[in-house]
């Protein structure tokens, strides 16, 4: 195994491919050993995909011997939360019990594009069962088990791209692909000291993904740090005929400078957070006061809360009314989302219907403000990793409350979560930078400001680190 | 597993009786002036009407459960209900606001 390899950037790993360092064989078979070797400590993997993973590892071999590299990706291996259709007898399990067989004949469109760019499937990665739309509110509610925390055993991974959040931070994957309704991306992200980008709704396909609400669900990367992300983003984004909401605009990721040099802090969004949390979140600000200047902002007053918690129930009582009919839901792992699907089949038409006109005046309500900003900033969550067997939702003092997390997904918003230090339990803590729809490249470029200034990304868990490769 | 057409007429009879006496039992008062019933109404009417579309899939303790979900959920309406919005403001989908380049950085 070539430890060298493990938690360096995608640049880092792609500078190697090209200059003939590594080959593409060497690298995935690196990841594909220690996954099969840690992930089963962190419960973090559904399939290891070795087979397939090698065979498409050899061709790109065979191209980069002859000079022909597809990209920054060629040779990369990836995770893919298990939510993602994938062919080739590979199974997709939702993360539940009932479809661990489950095979499709098709594969989501993020897939075929990342093998399109030479990067290289090697995981099928745990999740919350149903992504978590059955209102789950511990971390058993996968039928893999709870995914633990890279940093603490004892600790939760976050979800519900549990594993994508796990295995990144643990350097199982170099990157990996989750998704996100309400936090699944960010949470993990914020649980397990790892970068992950919640794009704007209709960047990337949703096509072969499972989906839990059409007008909320969005795709994006988990990875080491926010450059990563930008590239994994850019190679995944795109018009897709399969989905309807995918947007016409390509991305084209680059160091985009932040042009008004102001940053937002929504008061409501930082004070109920923990003491930690909030210490971290003041220290970030002292380093992001270098290059801007930061306003204090009060949002208008909406149901933000309700109105996406209506939008994601009614959607997903509707994608899931057979499994519901039929009484699968007692094939789940977590005892409450066993009933979990019941109660949102009484949601009426009309409730449904407010929600959305909710969300189009807040559309026009509160982005006007936004876009006085180059964005927003907030602690990523109210805590950190809460333990492995708590009820995450009274654990922590407000957390019922997730304002960014509200308006980000009513409004489709995109937003990045970068490690932004530790806690005195030495849990890593996040900082969120959210901007207005399709400002990936400003948040990124703020994002990567802050990386290049205090790299909180390239600490890892001691335990986890090769000798020489900047453990904690 | 097809659930619900196992279970075929037994189910649907009994579920139908159920509803039926709960309402009869329930004192409803359903105002056909408005089409509205108090929110606390709504919630006996919601909990009579999925613990007994859903009576063989929920075992009690489940049922429990379910009522403080739906509790939950009738918290979520009331506060959407009592939003006022003017008529003007339609349910545009969010496809038609992002789908444009308006915002492209």
């Amino acid at each position: 195994m070539m430890s060298d390899l493990i938690y360096k950037p995608i640049r880092e790993l792609h500078s190697l491919i090209v200059k003939k360092k590594i080959s593409p064989i060497e690298i995935t078979t690196t990841f594909l050993d220690r996954l099969e070797e840690l992930s089963p400590v962190y419960n973090s993997v559904v399939t290891v995909v070795r087979n397939t993973a090698l065979e498409e590892a050899k061709v790109l071999e065979k191209e980069a011997l002859q000079g022909s590299i597809r990209g920054l990706l060629h040779g990369i291996p990836y995770g893919a939360k298990d939510l993602l259709a994938t062919k080739s007898g590979i199974p997709t399990t939702w993360g539940a019990e009932c479809f661990k067989k489950r095979c499709f004949n098709y594969e989501a469109t993020v897939i075929s594009k990342l093998r399109l760019r030479g990067a290289v499937l090697i995981a099928k990665l745990a999740m919350i069962e149903l992504a978590g739309g059955m209102g789950y509110y511990q971390p058993n509610a996968s039928f893999t088990g709870p995914c633990k925390n890279p940093w603490n055993i004892e600790a939760w991974s976050g979800g519900s791209s549990s594993g994508s959040g796990s295995a990144v931070g643990a350097g199982l994957v170099p990157f990996a692909i989750g998704s996100e309704t309400w936090g699944s991306i960010l949470s993990p992200a914020n649980n397990c000291g790892v970068t992950g980008l919640r794009p704007t709704f209709g960047r990337v396909s949703r096509f072969g993904s499972m989906p839990l609400s059409w007008s909320l669900d969005k795709i994006g990367p988990l990875a080491l740090s926010s450059d990563d992300c930008g590239i994994v983003l850019e190679n995944i984004s795109g018009k897709d005929p399969n989905d309807d909401s995918s947007q016409n605009e390509i991305f084209k990721y680059s160091d985009h400078p932040p042009v008004k040099g102001k940053l937002a802090v929504i008061t409501e969004a930082v004070k109920e957070a923990d003491t930690d949390v909030q210490e971290n979140f003041i220290e970030s600000i002292s380093v992001l006061k270098t290059w801007f200047d930061i306003e204090e902002i009060k949002i208008p007053e909406f149901p933000y809360h309700e109105a996406t918690r209506i939008i994601m129930l009614s959607e997903s009582a509707s994608i899931f009314e057979d499994f519901t009919e039929q009484g699968l839901a007692d094939t789940l792992t977590a005892p409450e989302d066993k009933y979990g699907p019941y109660a949102r089949t009484s949601i009426l038409a009309k409730d449904y219907i407010k929600a959305l006109r909710i969300r189009k005046l807040t559309n026009k309500e509160v982005i006007p403000i936004i876009k006085n900003f180059d964005a927003v900033i907030a602690p990523t969550r109210n805590s950190a990793a809460t333990g492995i067997s708590e009820n995450f939702r009274g654990a922590t003092k407000g957390s019922g409350k997730d304002v960014m997390g509200a308006i980000g997904n009513l409004l489709g918003l995109p937003a990045v979560s970068i490690p932004n230090g530790f806690t005195t339990n030495k849990l890593p803590t996040g900082l969120q930078i959210m901007g207005i729809p399709n400002s990936e490249n400003t948040i990124l470029s703020i994002a990567n400001k802050f990386q290049n200034e205090v790299p909180w990304h390239k600490y890892h868990p001691g335990n986890l680190t090769p000798p020489d490769g900047g453990g904690e | 597993v097809n659930f619900a057409k196992d279970q075929s007429n037994t189910h649907h009879n009994r579920s139908v009786l159920c509803r039926m006496r709960s309402l009869i039992h329930s004192n409803f008062k359903i105002s056909y002036l408005n089409y509205e019933f108090h929110m606390e109404d709504e919630l006996k009417f919601s909990l009579d009407f999925i613990t007994n579309k859903y009576s063989l899939m929920a075992d009690e303790e489940q049922k429990i459960a379910l009522k403080e979900s739906l509790c939950q959920l009738q918290k979520d309406v009331s506060v959407l209900r009592d939003y006022a919005l003017p008529y003007e403001v339609s349910a545009t989908s969010i496809f038609s606001y992002l789908n444009h380049s308006e915002f492209e950085d």
